[in-house]
C-alpha cells in the first residue's frame, strides 16, 4: 500500500487507482483550520485508509470533513479520526460514507475518537451513513471521552506526577492507531508529529 | 409455518386492518384551513377565550413557517385538501353501550374492548378527531389519576391544563406543531399525582377513517414527583387511495424522581404522512423512556426528545423502524443534556425491504452546564434486498466537562450462514428470514406489553410473506 501525505491544501478530491494510505496531520500551531477530503471509488477492488490525526490545544478551531463514496464493486475504506483536545480546542467533524446501488461487496468503516484533555473544549461530530446496497458491510463509531480516572490513579500511585501520567495516557491513545497502521513510512511521520 | 397458514394469517390481517367503515359524521367541516374553520372548531368545543386566541395565533405561525428543508419530501401535501375536523359522536360516550354500532364494530375488529376488559386500566379510543369512547377505571379515580380527553381536561381541569399546555412544544417549534396547535382535536390528558404508581398501562387507540382527513390529536402528560406510569398508544388505519395527514403533538413532564414510559406502535396505512412532535422534560432524577415502533405510513418523521433539565435526569429511546415498499421511515431521537450528571441512551433498529428506506436522524447535545454527563447511541440497520436503502444522520454536540459520548452504527444484510443453518433445519427461506428479523428486533420487542409484542411479531410475519424468496 502506498502512502500519500495530504498537506498544504484545504481540499482534496481523490480518485484512487491503487491501494493507498492517506494521512492528514493537523497543524499543532494553527489557530484554526479547515480540511476536506473526498475519496471517490471508481475502480473496482481498490482499498484505502484515511487517517486524520491531531493534537489540538489552546483555542484552536478545526473544521474537518471526509466523504467516502463507493460507486463500484469490491472496494473498501477505513477512515480513522484520532484527536486530542486540550485547553479550549474546538472541532467540528463531518464524515460521510456513501455506498451506491451498484457498489456491492463494499466494506467501509469510520471511527472517530476524541480524547478530551481541556475543560472548555467543544466537539461536534456528524458521522453519516448512506447505504443503497444490501451486499455491503458498513459502520461508523464516534466517541468522546476524558482520560480514565482509574488509569490516571494507577500511574500516579506508581509515582508519576499528574501531568506526566496524562502525557503517558495521551501517548497510549495515539499508539492504538499507530499499531493498526502497516505502512512504515507513516509510522515515521506520525512519530515525528507526536513528539 | 406452512405457506397455507401464512396465507390465512394474511387474509385475517386484510380483514382486520385493511377495511374502512362508511363515514357517518355528526359534524364536519369543509376542506382547507381558515380563521373561520379554526373559530368553528373552538365554538364546537366551547373553548375559553385564551384557547381560541392560541389557535388563531398558531394559524398565523403555521402560515409563516416553511416545510422542513431536510428529510423526506413533503411537497405532495396540499393543506387545502385536508379536512381539519370530523366529530363522529356529538357527545363523548361514557359507557360502551352508548357507543354507535359502526364505531363499536371498528373497535371490535381492532380488539379494543377485549384489551380493555382483560388488560387495561383505561381506554381512550379515538375514532377520527375526537374521543368516541372513554372509560375510567375506578382504581384510577381512587388514586387521583386524571386520564381523560384533552377537551374534558380543558373544561374540568383548566388551571392544570393551562399551566402545562404548549409549554414544551410551542406553536413556533415547527410547521406541523403550529398546524396541530391551530387545529388540534382529541388526544389524552394524563395527570399522575405525587408518589402514585399506576400499575397497569394507560392505553389509547387512534384511528383515521376519512380520506384527506388530518388527525391532529394532542397529548399532555404530567407525572408528578415520585410517580410512575406507562402509557401505550397503538395506531392502525384503513387503506385509502388518497393521502391523509397525521400531525400529533405529545408533551410529557416528568417531575423529580418520577418515571414515565411512553410506548407507541404506529401502523398507519401506506398513504398517510405521519409527522409527529414528541417531547419530554425530565426533572431531577426523573426517568423518561420512549419506546417507538414504526411500521406503517407512507412517510414518517418522528424524533421523540428528552430535555434533561435537572441533575440526575435520564432519557431513553428504544425504536424500531420497518420500511417496506414506497415507505420512508425517517425516525430518531434527541437527547438534550442541560444539567450535570444526566445520562441518556438511544437504541435504534431498522429493517428495510422491498424498496423501503429507513433513516435514523438523531441529536445528542451536551451543554456546558452538563458536566459528567453520559450518552450512548446504537443504530443497527438490516437491508434485506438490493432495492432498499438505509441512512443514518447522527449529530453530537459536546461542550460539557467530563462528558462521555459514544455512538455506533452498523449496516448489514442477513448473514448467509444463519440463513443456511435455519433452512437446513427445515424452514423455508421466508420463515428463516422472518425468524432472523424477529431476533434482530427482539431487544426492543421484549420491552413492549405482551399484547403489543404479539401483534408486532405477527405484523412482521405478515409483511415478510411474499417479500422474499
Amino acid at each position: 500500500m502506498q502512502m500519500v501525505l495530504l498537506e498544504k491544501k484545504t481540499e482534496f478530491i481523490l480518485e484512487p487507482k491503487a491501494d493507498t494510505f492517506y494521512l492528514v496531520l493537523l497543524d499543532k500551531n494553527a489557530e484554526q483550520g479547515k480540511i476536506k477530503v473526498d475519496i471517490s471509488f471508481q475502480k473496482p477492488g481498490v482499498s484505502c485508509q484515511l487517517l486524520f490525526l491531531g493534537r489540538l490545544k489552546n483555542n484552536s478551531s478545526w473544521q474537518l470533513e471526509s466523504n467516502t463514496r463507493h460507486f463500484v464493486t469490491g472496494t473498501s475504506c477505513l477512515t480513522n479520526v484520532y484527536l486530542s483536545q486540550a485547553d479550549e480546542a474546538r472541532v467540528d467533524y463531518f464524515g460521510q460514507i456513501y455506498i451506491d446501488q451498484e457498489a456491492s461487496q463494499t466494506k467501509s468503516f469510520l471511527k472517530e475518537q476524541s480524547l478530551i484533555l481541556g475543560k472548555a473544549t467543544y466537539n461536534r461530530s456528524r458521522p453519516i451513513l448512506e447505504i443503497f446496497n444490501n451486499k455491503v458491510k458498513a459502520s461508523h463509531s464516534a466517541s468522546s471521552s476524558r482520560l480514565s480516572e482509574v488509569e490516571l490513579f494507577y500511574l500516579m500511585s506508581r509515582g508519576f506526577k499528574k501531568i506526566d501520567a496524562e502525557k503517558i495516557l495521551e501517548e497510549a491513545f495515539f499508539n492504538k492507531v499507530l499499531d493498526s497502521i502497516k505502512v512504515k513510512a507513516a509510522h515515521k511521520l506520525i512519530g515525528g508529529y507526536l513528539c | 409455518m406452512k405457506r397455507a397458514n401464512l396465507q390465512k394469517l394474511n387474509d385475517a390481517y386484510s380483514d382486520k386492518f385493511g377495511f374502512s367503515m362508511p363515514e357517518k359524521s355528526v359534524l364536519s367541516f369543509d376542506f382547507g384551513l381558515s380563521q373561520k374553520i379554526i373559530a368553528d372548531i373552538s365554538t364546537s368545543k366551547n373553548e375559553p377565550t385564551w384557547m381560541r386566541e392560541f389557535r388563531q395565533q398558531s394559524l398565523q405561525v403555521f402560515r409563516k413557517m416553511k416545510l422542513p428543508s431536510w428529510g423526506p419530501s413533503l411537497a405532495e401535501i396540499d393543506f387545502e385538501k385536508i379536512r381539519y375536523f370530523i366529530k363522529n359522536t356529538d357527545v363523548e360516550k361514557k359507557t360502551w353501550a352508548e357507543v354507535p354500532d359502526e364505531i363499536k364494530e371498528t373497535f371490535d375488529r381492532l380488539g379494543v374492548p377485549q384489551a380493555e376488559k382483560e388488560f387495561l386500566a383505561g381506554v381512550k379510543a379515538q375514532y377520527n378527531s375526537e374521543v368516541a369512547y372513554s372509560s375510567l377505571q375506578a382504581e384510577l379515580d381512587e388514586q387521583g389519576v386524571i386520564f381523560c380527553s384533552m377537551e374534558e381536561a380543558l373544561q374540568k381541569h383548566s388551571d392544570l391544563f393551562k399551566e402545562y399546555f404548549s409549554k414544551l412544544v410551542p406553536a413556533a417549534d415547527n410547521k406541523f406543531a403550529a398546524l396541530n396547535s391551530a387545529a388540534w382535536s382529541g388526544g389524552s390528558f394524563v395527570y399522575i399525582p405525587p408518589n402514585t404508581h399506576v400499575k397497569r398501562p394507560l392505553q389509547s387507540y387512534f384511528r383515521i377513517n376519512a380520506a384527506r382527513m388530518g388527525q391532529f390529536e394532542r397529548t399532555l402528560i404530567i407525572a408528578d414527583e415520585g410517580s410512575s406510569a406507562n402509557y401505550v398508544e397503538g395506531c392502525t388505519a384503513p387503506v385509502y387511495s388518497e393521502y391523509s395527514l397525521h400531525a400529533a403533538v405529545v408533551e410529557v413532564f416528568v417531575k423529580k424522581n418520577a418515571r414515565f414510559r411512553y410506548t407507541t406502535i404506529q401502523n398507519w396505512s401506506g398513504n398517510i404522512y405521519n409527522l409527529v412532535t414528541k417531547r419530554a422534560k425530565v426533572f431531577k432524577d426523573g426517568v423518561m423512556e420512549w419506546i417507538d415502533g414504526n411500521l406503517g405510513a407512507k412517510t414518517t418523521m418522528k424524533y421523540p426528545s428528552c430535555f434533561l433539565v435537572e441533575e440526575g435526569a435520564y432519557g431513553e429511546m428504544l425504536s424500531i423502524a420497518y420500511a417496506k415498499s414506497k415507505q420512508i421511515q425517517d425516525t430518531g431521537a434527541k437527547m438534550m443534556h442541560l444539567a450535570k450528571n444526566t445520562s441518556s441512551q438511544i437504541i435504534a433498529k431498522s429493517v428495510s425491504l422491498d424498496g423501503g428506506q429507513s433513516n435514523y436522524r438523531g441529536l445528542v447535545y451536551i451543554s456546558k452546564a452538563a458536566a459528567n454527563s453520559k450518552s450512548k447511541v446504537e443504530c443497527d440497520a438490516l437491508i434485506l434486498d438490493k432495492d432498499s436503502a438505509t441512512c443514518t444522520y447522527p449529530d453530537m454536540k459536546i461542550s460539557g466537562e467530563n462528558a462521555i459520548v459514544e455512538h455506533e452504527a452498523s449496516v448489514s444484510e442477513i448473514e448467509e450462514e444463519k440463513l443456511f443453518y435455519l433452512m437446513s433445519r427445515g424452514l423455508t427461506k421466508t420463515e428463516a428470514m422472518t425468524l432472523l428479523v424477529a431476533g434482530f428486533i427482539e431487544p426492543i420487542v421484549k420491552e413492549l406489553p405482551l399484547e403489543y409484542a404479539v401483534e408486532l411479531n405477527r405484523l412482521i410475519e405478515l409483511e415478510m410473506e411474499g417479500s422474499v424468496g
